[in-house]
């Protein structure tokens, strides 16, 4: 395996709503990187992509998608990923990740991250699919486990068994994103701590923090809440397991000023630095 | 039943689309947990998820609309034209010529003008970048030649032909006034869309300026334009109208190239 991307430190998703915020201050704000959304910047020109070229004169840029749906038996989209590609030239990110999911079959998009089946099957699809991806880019991409709310009866093993095995046979990167691997846990009585310790250490190179949303009959991934205490207390765990990883909050709904988000990073940052002992020094 | 990875994603997206429970003995939950609450997260996640799409590119017609009746023709749009677009800025490009096929729409067509008008806008936003041309270029070419010359025009540009006032009604609701009462005018109006300093901008034409751009946009030159200027208003200022046109089409930075 290659070298690992390099520790980013502590960022935030970019949102057009902060745009005046970032731009608006000469004052370094305390982030350290920012996560772009791959398909928001897809486009021909216009603002998106000018805000994005002025915000990697200043920051260290990482691509992140929602629609490469790696785990659909439908052929892999060749346009998609051509465009992808394009971006990834210009923009020059750090690394590109996308979801450990399908968003449909048959041509058609549902636009959602659907869970797969941990059979021996789908890990021959996938990480089949990941190296011809990780081939037509010229780099290794980091996949996300996602948020689920149900499981299949064909299952034959663990979900953290089949990301862990996943990653080693696509000789992909891992984006642990540690809310969906709470909302999960909880949704489906699953010992969160366990899912963390089982993933291969040197794989792990971001983290995703983010808030979830209490349904009828289980917790919803919807980012539109504050990170909670418990998914924190995980992110402890994550962190004395993997050590220093880029982590950053991210948030798509009902999303407040900068600041607030701010005050999250922060707490990331200083449960990060209590765990590695490195309390009152800069790590990013 | 579904016994591969193909067939499991072909009956689930199925039942997530249709809304049904097919699929059901396939999935696994908890004991204490319902397979059908579970199944009906995403069932209710696409539906919202897509209508919040639509929302979103189509806010003015929405507010026209009011929520029910977007709503309902959302739901409509959604199950008639699901999405094939990984990206979903697309998804919602063909609601306008869906709403043209709706009966309501038929018998109120501001409504469909409307959604075009924001389509339009939503064009510009992203259109590919191009540098326009200055007021030099235009003063070179009079020294080589103007009579041939052809324009082309920026690609963020869209003219707009409304057969009714929609434009009032959506310049009103964008400004948080009751609209007027929508009425079919007698006479086309042209709305020119584009953008400009990366900012989205509309602005109404009189018919002759819009008929000779929107002849400008479609290759004719400038020659050609004056001439059907002469047949529209005076034939003995038209080179000085054109002239006119032209240069706050360059002003406006419609304009990418002279030649």
């Amino acid at each position: 395996m290659t070298h690992r991307p390099p520790f980013l430190g502590f960022g935030l998703g970019l949102r057009p709503k902060h745009y005046p915020e970032i731009f608006g201050t000469d004052t370094d704000l305390p982030i350290d990187w920012f996560e772009i959304i791959s398909e928001n910047y897809m486009v021909e020109g216009g603002r998106p992509r000018h805000m994005l070229d002025r915000i990697r004169e200043r920051y260290p840029v990482v691509m992140h998608g929602v629609s490469m749906s790696i785990a659909s038996t439908t052929e892999l989209n060749w346009d998609y990923l051509k465009r992808l590609k394009t971006l990834a030239e210009h923009a020059q990110p750090k690394w590109i990740s996308d979801h450990l999911c399908w968003t449909g079959v048959h041509g058609v998009n549902l636009h959602d991250l659907l869970p797969v089946p941990y059979t021996e099957e789908a890990l021959d699809h996938i990480s089949g699919r990941i190296s011809q991806v990780q081939d037509f880019l010229g780099r290794r991409i980091a996949i996300e486990n996602v948020s689920s709310y149900i499981e299949f009866e064909e299952s034959e093993m663990s979900e953290w068994e089949f990301v862990g095995e996943l990653a080693r046979r696509a000789d992909c990167w891992l984006l642990l994103d540690v809310n969906n691997v709470f909302v999960s846990g909880q949704n489906h009585q699953f010992d969160e701590t366990r899912f963390i310790e089982a993933i291969p250490r040197e794989r792990v190179v971001q983290f995703h923090l983010a808030g979830h949303s209490e349904g009828r009959d289980c917790l919803i991934d919807t980012h539109d809440q504050p990170v909670c205490d418990e998914v924190f207390e995980l992110y402890r765990k994550a962190i004395a397991h993997f050590g220093a990883v880029s982590t950053m909050i991210e948030r798509d709904d009902n999303i407040p000023p900068l600041a607030e988000l701010l005050a999250e990073l922060n707490r990331a940052r200083g449960i990060a630095l209590d765990v590695l002992g490195l309390s009152g020094q800069k790590v990013a | 039943m579904a016994s591969n990875l193909a067939a499991l994603q072909a009956a689930l997206q199925q039942d997530i689309i249709s809304g049904g429970t097919d699929v059901l003995p396939l999935l696994s939950v908890p004991d204490n947990a319902s397979p059908e609450k579970r199944l009906f997260v995403y069932q209710n996640a696409y539906v919202a998820r897509l209508v919040e799409f639509l929302c979103e590119d189509f806010d003015t017609t929405w507010t026209f609309l009011g929520d029910k009746l977007f709503y309902d023709l959302a739901r409509k749009y959604i199950r008639d034209c699901p999405s094939h677009t990984p990206n979903a800025r697309w998804f919602s490009h063909g609601f306008p010529e869906f709403l043209d096929g709706e009966k309501l729409v038929r018998e109120v067509p501001a409504i469909a003008e409307i959604a075009r008008i924001e389509r339009a806008l939503g064009d510009a936003f992203d259109a590919f970048d191009t540098v326009p041309v200055s007021h030099g270029a235009l003063a070179d070419l009079v020294h080589s030649g103007i009579e041939k010359a052809r324009l082309k025009l920026h690609p963020s540009v869209t003219l707009l032909r409304l057969e009714t006032n929609s434009y009032d009604a959506f310049r009103a609701l964008r400004n948080e006034q009751d609209p007027p009462a929508v009425k079919n005018e007698d006479e086309t109006r042209w709305l020119l869309v584009w953008r400009k300093d990366f900012t989205c901008r509309h602005m109404e034409l009189k018919p002759e300026q819009g008929v000779l751009l929107d002849l400008a946009r479609q290759g004719s030159g400038f020659e050609m334009l004056c001439e059907v200027s002469a047949t529209m208003d005076g034939p003995d200022t038209a080179a000085i109208r054109m002239a006119g046109y032209l240069s706050g089409w360059i002003e406006n930075e419609l304009v990418t190239e002279i030649a």
